[in-house]
């Protein structure tokens, strides 16, 4: 084995693994998923046919849909077409899975990423003050702080948030994603993008101004974790040795958390934001609904109302495949930027 | 060594530099490419109406009008051939004249002239010929309305003949639910679907509105200029928007950011705004009836003095005020008392002595039933609860059992897995009385007959009114159907009921019910006339 297989053999094994684990928790999630709707009671044909079909219409829509096969050569056939890139026809919209999910996913990618920073942006600076200040009263009011807000329902936060900071103090618009005023071509399903996009600032600020209500309702639950995580990763590094020469060189309190603490805790914060990615989409369905937002989250609860199969087994899929596919981002990331992991995984150490 | 430096430096530093350089690229690329976006034209919100309604719409696909939220924005963009108007009379839409022949198997249909479809191509026959066999090929949707439907001959661009399979009286009322497609468009974009995929985001019709587009998760309407039907007062745009939750559409109302709201708010929310006077509720009357369906094939209410005692037991008056608000009218037979040719029976009522006595006629003690009910419907929770305990007072315990619609649809496919009972809203497509009682009480309509009663006088009466051209003898035969079905206890009818629609006096007029599009049709909407 020369030098440069010894480099990147370990790295491309590790990957080829992650693949073939996320590729063998896509199947069991596709299973899974099929073997719950079928078990719902319901019939797919009769809610394509429409409610008031006769049997004899109903049986057709069953054939032609070939929803009158064995179960098991209905999922063969789904697995099938999962392989080719096709997530099946939806039975209320009668259109390709795929396309009605791609069309309403960029929306709750907005949504997730928004929250995701605002999570970020509530939890560092709370967690590195806390940590700093350990058992200090402002430690103290973060972590009832923290614990309150992880345990508060989000559907309820939001109705609560709405009603008060929209509605009766008119601080933030009710719902919708954009105002009537503002117009923009739209180009990536995103309105504050869009709006970026087409360099209308006041359009721009106008959406911003609808995904703060919606994001901060979700993000509570999600700025808990992390700040939880984040301040005991840090209390751990600013207690552990290495950082006593560094305190002992005089460096000042700000390189010692930038420089040193935060870096070497954030890790497990990281790890937890891929973790937590697929709860996030999941949750938003709530919040899609108070603020009355388009979503993947809207869609999966339509789509399970009406017993449309395909659309959730898709959508369930795709939302699926972005978490498998953002925790294994999530591990190359790490992977690459802490040689404690890297040691771990590559070569079997803990060091 | 090198681990540990790089443990006790750590790499973030170092990659957060880059990724913010990368952020900067891209946020400048994204300034750049900003230059050339096209602003879309601004709305004048004088003219506009914002109509905010529950529920996803799925497609704008006409056929799928089965679904309200669809039937709100195909009924803006499409006309059919007939209508109904609001004494509930049949009346010509694209149609100047129609005719059903006298063996009831054919529809002669003259076209009104001169009447364009949105991109200026006359309305002809073989447009109304390609939408019916379209709905024929796919058997989807509203399709289910004209199964009787065989094929239309074209005479000229005007005139065409609708034949049908067998004789259906009823098939020109549900013309009014089949919205008529521009032929030669929709087949240049078939596709391998039918053109289902192009109609979901596109329009094909001669509506007084045209398909303006969608704005993330609205739909939009702009006024058609070159509308056969032009009307003072109508709205230049209609925005649709989809708000789920009742208390967010009553806070956008109060806001004064949406002018209408349907489907979604509760009646408590509704009496509350229309209180407070800004926003008022026109509490609409559509074709919709609250029931209680009996399964009348087994178990204790295959026996009408059951069926009969439990109807006796429920307090209408207590539930219409207590969790309807008011918003409706006391059943009186299994029809919506909106609709036409109705027998003069008396409305339901409650008498615990003569529930009790057909119990113990009937031989019936410690009865223990079972009811299903949507738990997504807040009143239909309410009235099961009410109707619980209404039971207990004449010793009979009823047990609630939620269900999905979708799964319900499934139970009801066979007679044998029909539920015992059933709190459901059963709701006309067009207002014949025939849509409701063929489906539903026709001894061999399995899947719509939902209670499974079988009664071979009432097919007969059925058939006859069915084959019948006569308006009035039609109407006779239909009365006799409502005797026999109110006589024999088959379901529970509760409530003609009342659907809130809250709206802003201040945008538009006040709403009127249509008795084709549930429960109203957006494109009768008037803006409000201004002092």
């Amino acid at each position: 084995m020369n030098a440069l297989q010894s480099k990147w053999l370990p790295g491309g094994v590790f990957v080829a693994r992650r693949l073939a684990v996320t590729a063998l928790t896509l199947l069991g999630l596709v299973t899974l998923v099929f073997a719950m709707i079928k078990a719902i009671p319901g019939d797919e044909a009769q809610v394509a046919a429409g409610p008031e079909a006769s049997p004899a219409q109903v049986e057709l829509v069953r054939q032609r849909m070939g929803l009158d096969a064995p179960l098991v050569v209905q999922y063969g056939r789904f697995v099938g077409q999962v392989l080719h890139g096709d997530l099946g026809t939806s039975v209320s919209t009668l259109q390709p899975v795929l396309d009605d999910v791609l069309k309403v996913f960029p929306s709750t990618l907005e949504l997730v990423i928004v929250t995701l920073l605002l999570s970020l942006l509530l939890a560092v600076p709370a967690a590195v003050a806390a940590a700093t200040w350990r058992d200090s009263t402002f430690d103290r009011a973060c972590r009832v702080g923290a614990v309150a807000a992880g345990g508060m329902p989000t559907f309820w936060l939001a109705l609560l948030a709405q009603y008060v900071l929209a509605s009766r103090w008119g601080l933030l618009p009710i719902s919708g994603q954009q105002s009537l005023d503002f117009s923009v071509q739209v180009r990536t399903q995103m309105p504050v993008v869009d709006a970026l996009l087409a360099g209308d600032l006041a359009a721009f600020v106008d959406a911003l101004r609808h995904i703060v209500l919606p994001a901060f309702s979700l993000a509570a639950f999600f700025a808990a974790q992390f700040f939880r995580t984040l301040r005991a990763s840090l209390i751990a590094i600013l207690e552990s040795d290495f950082i006593v020469p560094v305190r002992a060189k005089g460096a000042s309190f700000a390189r010692i958390m930038l420089r040193h603490a935060l870096p070497n805790a954030i890790g497990p914060t990281v790890t937890l934001v891929g973790v937590l990615l697929g709860m996030m989409i999941g949750s938003s369905v709530l919040v899609e609904s108070v603020f009355g937002r388009q979503g993947v989250g809207a869609y999966l609860s339509n789509a399970v109302e009406q017993k449309d199969t395909y659309a959730v087994l898709g959508a369930v899929l795709f939302v699926g495949a972005v978490v498998c596919v953002s925790n294994v981002l999530v591990d190359l990331l790490l992977l690459a930027v802490d040689p404690r992991v890297r040691a771990a995984q590559l070569h079997g150490s803990k060091r | 060594m090198r681990i540990r430096r790089q443990a006790v430096e750590g790499r973030w530093g170092q990659h957060w530099g880059q990724w913010g350089r990368q952020v900067a690229v891209l946020g400048a690329a994204a300034i750049a490419l900003s230059g050339q976006a096209t602003a879309q034209t601004k709305f004048d919100r004088s003219k506009t109406v914002i109509f905010a309604n529950g529920g996803v719409v799925a497609t704008l696909d006409p056929m799928r009008t089965d679904y309200a939220q669809t039937s709100f924005i195909a009924s803006t963009l499409y006309d059919t051939l007939v209508t109904y108007d609001k004494g509930g009379k049949l009346v010509g839409q694209l149609a100047e004249t129609f005719e059903l022949a006298s063996d009831a198997k054919s529809i002669n249909v003259l076209l009104r002239p001169g009447v364009v479809f949105h991109d200026g191509s006359p309305v002809t026959a073989q447009d109304v010929a390609y939408t019916l066999d379209r709905l024929k090929r796919l058997g989807l949707g509203i399709a289910s309305q004209i199964d009787g439907y065989d094929k239309t001959t074209v005479h000229d661009a005007r005139k065409l003949t609708i034949r049908l399979a067998r004789p259906d009286s009823l098939f020109l009322g549900a013309l009014s639910k089949v919205y008529i497609l521009e032929a030669k468009l929709v087949a240049a974009n078939v596709g391998t679907d039918d053109a289902q995929g192009w109609l979901q985001t596109h329009d094909a019709g001669s509506g007084p509105y045209t398909f303006a587009g969608r704005r993330n998760a609205d739909i939009v309407v702009s006024q058609f200029p070159g509308y056969w039907n032009k009307a003072d007062g109508r709205p230049e745009q209609i925005v649709f928007r989809r708000i789920d939750e009742g208390a967010t559409q009553r806070d956008e109302l109060r806001a004064g950011n949406v002018d209408l709201a349907v489907l979604g708010m509760g009646y408590r929310d509704a009496a509350l705004l229309d209180k407070e006077g800004r926003v008022k509720d026109a509490r609409l009357k559509p074709e919709l009836q609250t029931n209680i369906i009996f399964n009348t094939r087994t178990g204790p209410t295959a026996d009408p003095r059951v069926r009969r005692a439990i109807r006796l037991a429920y307090d209408y008056q207590g539930g219409l005020s207590a969790i309807r608000q008011g918003n409706g009218v006391i059943a009186s037979g299994p029809l919506p008392a909106t609709m036409s040719c109705r027998p003069d029976l008396p409305a339901a009522h409650r008498d615990l002595a003569e529930a009790r006595r057909l119990l113990a006629e009937a031989g019936v003690k410690n009865l223990q039933i079972t009811m299903r009910f949507q738990p997504t419907v807040e009143v239909q929770r309410l009235e099961a609860t009410l109707l619980q305990s209404n039971l207990a007072e004449i010793g009979v315990q009823l047990k609630l059992e939620p269900i999905s619609f979708a799964a319900y649809l499934a139970s009801v496919a066979r007679f044998d897995s029909i539920p015992q009972m059933m709190l459901l809203d059963d709701f006309a497509q067009f207002p014949d009385p025939g849509s409701i009682l063929l489906r539903g009480y026709r001894s061999d309509a399995v899947g719509t007959n939902r209670s499974g009663y079988a009664n071979p006088k009432v097919d007969a009466l059925l058939d006859a009114a069915k084959a019948s051209s006569n308006p009035t003898q039609r109407c006779d035969l239909y009365k006799q159907v409502q005797t026999i079905l109110d006589k024999d206890s088959v379901i529970m009818p509760l409530y003609t009921v009342g659907r809130p629609v809250t709206y802003r006096p201040q945008q538009i007029q006040t709403p009127e019910v249509s008795k084709v599009v549930f429960p109203l049709a957006p494109a009768d909407l008037r803006l409000a006339k201004k002092s």
